[in-house]
């Protein structure tokens, strides 16, 4: 699964601290996230869809509806 | 995340002053029971004082440091590092015992080096699981 974190969150120009404050996880995580080494649960998935006030589908990718 | 820096749990306390009480019992006992009472009161004394340091230490963080250290602990992917290397480890032991139980049916050996040889590979396998798990995700 991939995902639009980073582009997102350069976008807005937020850095990955803020967006780990925001979301209540380490920085390391988003991290993580961003390079594709983490797979969020749900409900950090909610969670980061919702600051970006998006839905989960448009920040999480899965492999079969990736372009 | 600060090692030997948090707030222990209440499972922690009680594991703790439950291990003294059982190497007192075994002190007056039959002579080779003097290996459980070594590792209920050296492991529970041992164990608080450790429990004990870590309280003071957590409680001397400032207020973002402590917000930092709760979150690294909440944190789902750092939950996620050490259910795996949890898993890891405990499968190791797991095969450890089987070989200890096979070794000393046919060795004459120490029960305290064994139990001393399994504690170490426990502790080292969970590490190095979560540092292996840690790079990995």
């Amino acid at each position: 699964m991939t995902n639009r974190i980073a582009e997102l969150r350069k976008g807005r120009r937020i850095s990955q601290a803020e967006l780990a404050d925001a979301v209540d996880v380490t920085r390391q995580t988003i991290i993580s996230l961003e390079s594709g080494r983490y797979n969020a649960s749900l409900l950090l998935a909610h969670r980061i869809a919702r600051y970006f006030g998006l839905t989960i589908e448009e920040v999480f990718l899965f492999e079969e509806d990736t372009p | 995340m600060k090692i030997g820096c948090r707030k222990p749990s209440k499972f922690e306390w009680i594991f703790c002053l439950l291990l003294i009480p059982v190497g007192i019992y075994f002190t007056d006992l039959r002579h080779y029971s003097q290996t459980l009472s070594s590792i209920g009161l050296g492991g529970g004394v041992g164990a608080l004082i450790g429990l004990s340091w870590s309280r003071y230490r957590y409680h001397r963080l400032s207020p973002e440091e402590k917000r930092e250290q709760d979150r690294m602990e909440r944190d789902e992917r750092n939950r996620a590092i050490q259910e795996k290397a949890a898993t890891f480890s405990w499968r190791v032991l797991l095969f450890a015992l089987l070989g200890a139980a096979v070794l000393c049916m046919e060795i004459q050996i120490s029960s305290a080096s064994l139990c001393f040889a399994l504690i170490v590979l426990g502790v080292g396998a969970n590490l190095g699981a979560m540092a292996w798990f840690r790079h990995r995700m």
